[in-house]
């Protein structure tokens, strides 16, 4: 035991390594805390798995892994293109270049899927709706 | 939501898309419009051909016949059209027994209005166009999240109450934010806590 007391227990925190025993298994013991970091200004935990010895931060796997722009602009964008604008408009608006802005919508779409398919199973809905509409995907010149 | 060309492997793809997130013994009542590839995607769930079985005048039939399964709940609103005046809308019962009450399209075709307000790779007749599949669907994907967790609805809730389709269908307990879904640990869900 530190001079601070016992470490903080981390039961909400599960390993993100797919390799791991315990990947996804939360309340265990195999998760202790590793400090913290600095990023964008603020302090991130930072952890460690006691069974694959692994550590990992609390952006780890999450669609802000890897990007270093201050999390609130990258909200703002998603919103944005969640709202009718085109990634040019986004970026326009935003001041940051067209790229970033789909390389954050790329990150947050396989996140928020993977969210929606943890979610989406054994549904019962009285009625189901199916229906198609037509959209425009083409190349353009140059 | 699949961003695909339009034809019976795609319409196959998606109807099975949707019936992997239902429960087994779920039996809801499923609308399309008059669109053949949906029946023809239901067909290999929810059916299966016979033969030997008797015809309406009494006959042992020689010839194998399409029969839909028992409790599955399949209607079809048929619209004609001449050019945008619309003639006749047809109400088809293709399986089980559908109320005249509850034969409507009308919200997956508000849903259609609602994606093209707010998605700009789907508005039509302007230069935002996607230039690619895969980028589109991603988008379909994103907007389909944000839709179902992050959005209320106004007409499943009220101002004091918000309430997404999330909440409504029971997966969640309130309104998530953007943050929330992107920050959300999914592998614990996948795997048992």
């Amino acid at each position: 035991m530190g001079k601070r007391g016992p470490k903080g227990k981390f039961t909400h925190v599960s390993c993100p390594n797919k390799e791991c025993k315990k990947y996804g298994v939360s309340g265990g013991d195999n998760i202790v805390s590793n400090g913290t970091v600095m990023s964008r200004g603020e302090p991130i935990q930072r952890f460690f798995c006691k069974e694959c010895r692994r550590y990992f931060n609390e952006y780890t796997d999450t669609a802000y892994e890897g990007l270093r722009t201050d999390i609130g602009k990258i909200d703002s964008s998603l919103k944005c293109i969640n709202d009718g604008m085109g990634v040019r408009a986004t970026s326009r608006s935003m001041g940051c270049s067209v790229n970033s802005i789909q390389r954050w919508r790329r990150k947050a779409s396989s996140q928020s899927e993977k969210v929606s398919e943890s979610f989406e199973k054994d549904m019962d809905p009285e009625s189901v709706q199916f229906d198609e509409m037509k959209g425009v995907v083409k190349k353009t010149s140059g | 939501m699949d961003a695909s060309a339009r034809g019976a492997p795609a319409g196959k793809v998606f109807v099975n898309k949707i019936l992997a997130k239902l429960k087994d013994k779920s039996s809801p009542i499923y609308m399309t419009d008059g669109y053949t590839v949906y029946n023809r995607a239901f067909a290999s769930h929810f059916g299966e051909w016979r033969s030997g079985h008797i015809t309406p005048k009494g006959r042992v039939s020689k010839h194998p016949k399409f029969f839909w399964s028992d409790g599955f709940n399949y209607g079809q609103v048929v619209k004609t059209r001449d050019g945008d005046k619309l003639e006749s809308v047809d109400y088809v019962v293709v399986s089980g027994d559908i109320p005249k009450e509850l034969f409507n399209t009308s919200g997956v075709e508000r849903m259609n209005l609602t994606i093209r307000e707010r998605m700009a790779r789907l508005k039509r007749k302007c230069t935002t166009f996607s230039k690619d599949v895969a980028d589109l669907q991603q988008s379909c994907d994103l907007f389909r999240s944000i839709y179902n967790f992050c959005r209320p609805h106004m007409s499943l809730g009220n101002a004091q109450r918000p309430v997404t389709p999330a909440m409504y269908m029971g997966l969640t307990d309130h309104v998530w934010g953007i943050r929330e879904l992107m920050t959300y640990p999914y592998r614990q869900k996948v795997r048992p806590l």
